[in-house]
């Protein structure tokens, strides 16, 4: 019998997820939405997605394509990723706009600090869980739970948001270092033609 | 008379088990360099560059030749004659796996 199409388009379309790349700027994300947290600059959380996405192309042609190869997925795929990534990039822009409202209301003193210290990390986490959703990854689904975790253990030990951004970040980017390295070890550089 | 129906003609081309995992797995995107068919056909890189050329030379597929960042990079694609002649190896298939009992 044939394969079905579809869900041999499916496997490729997960396999160009396993080298790890996505989940080391994931990791890098967070660790750089922590730090500015932490040190009371979010500005600099808001600029992580913007300095990831432009690296992202340069750093898959330098070190993932000469070893895993270039594809172009098929119009569906593309066209069902595009539109997923869409809905992220809507949720995303509403979580970052309510992270940033709670953290002015916190700074001003009009909300209670310890209910919502955990808000952000269980936002990313949402966040996370439908990235992992669209794109079809189920470790995704794995970061979004520590997030949630973290987030739930702030809120109750009353800490500030950027420790559970850290933890996770840290987690996350060791997670992804770990994956992008054996994908470098196990994928040598292939002659091009 | 022969009691067996005459059978659906099928394409040797496009039949041969190297070329037909090429043809299926190219069928399923726009585009893909030589290295990821490798990676993805399991074909040593002799046999995948010979079937290719097979491939490109029975207009079945298209090639692209240019330079990524100082590499050169070789994409394939199904042409629509590709795409018919896959169409029509899988109604021919069908139609012989319908006369076979189960």
């Amino acid at each position: 019998m044939l394969p079905d199409p579809r869900s041999l388009e499916d496997e490729l379309f997960q396999s160009t997820w396993d080298d790890g790349l996505l989940d080391l700027f994931l990791g890098v994300s967070l660790l750089l939405i922590g730090v500015g947290w932490h040190l009371d600059q979010i500005a600099i959380g808001s600029i992580a997605p913007a300095l990831l996405v432009s690296t992202w192309a340069p750093i898959r042609q330098r070190f993932v394509e000469p070893r895993s190869g270039y594809v172009e997925l098929g119009a569906r795929t593309q066209r069902k990723t595009r539109r997923g990534l869409w809905a992220v990039l809507a949720l995303g822009v509403v979580a970052l706009g309510l992270g940033v409202a709670l953290y002015l209301q916190v700074r001003a003193g009009s909300s209670p600090s310890t209910l919502i210290a955990g808000l952000p990390a269980l936002l990313l986490a949402l966040g996370a869980a439908v990235t992992g959703a669209v794109l079809r990854i189920p470790r995704l689904g794995l970061y979004a739970l520590a997030l949630a975790a973290a987030g739930v253990a702030t809120g109750l030990i009353g800490l500030d948001p950027s420790p559970s951004m850290l933890v996770s970040g840290l987690i996350i980017t060791a997670a992804g270092a770990l994956r992008f390295s054996r994908f470098l070890r196990t994928h040598p550089v292939e002659e091009a033609r | 008379m022969s009691a067996v129906p005459e059978l659906p003609q099928i394409d040797t081309l496009v039949h041969e088990p190297a070329r037909l995992r090429l043809l299926t797995l190219l069928s399923v995107l726009t585009r893909a360099d030589f290295v990821f068919l490798l990676k993805q056909s399991g074909l040593s890189r002799g046999n995948l560059s010979v079937q290719m050329t097979r491939l490109s030379n029975a207009g079945l597929v298209a090639i692209e030749k240019r330079f990524v960042d100082k590499r050169p990079r070789t994409t394939y694609a199904l042409t629509p004659a590709g795409r018919e002649a896959l169409a029509a190896y899988r109604r021919a298939l069908q139609s012989i796996l319908a006369l076979l009992p189960e």
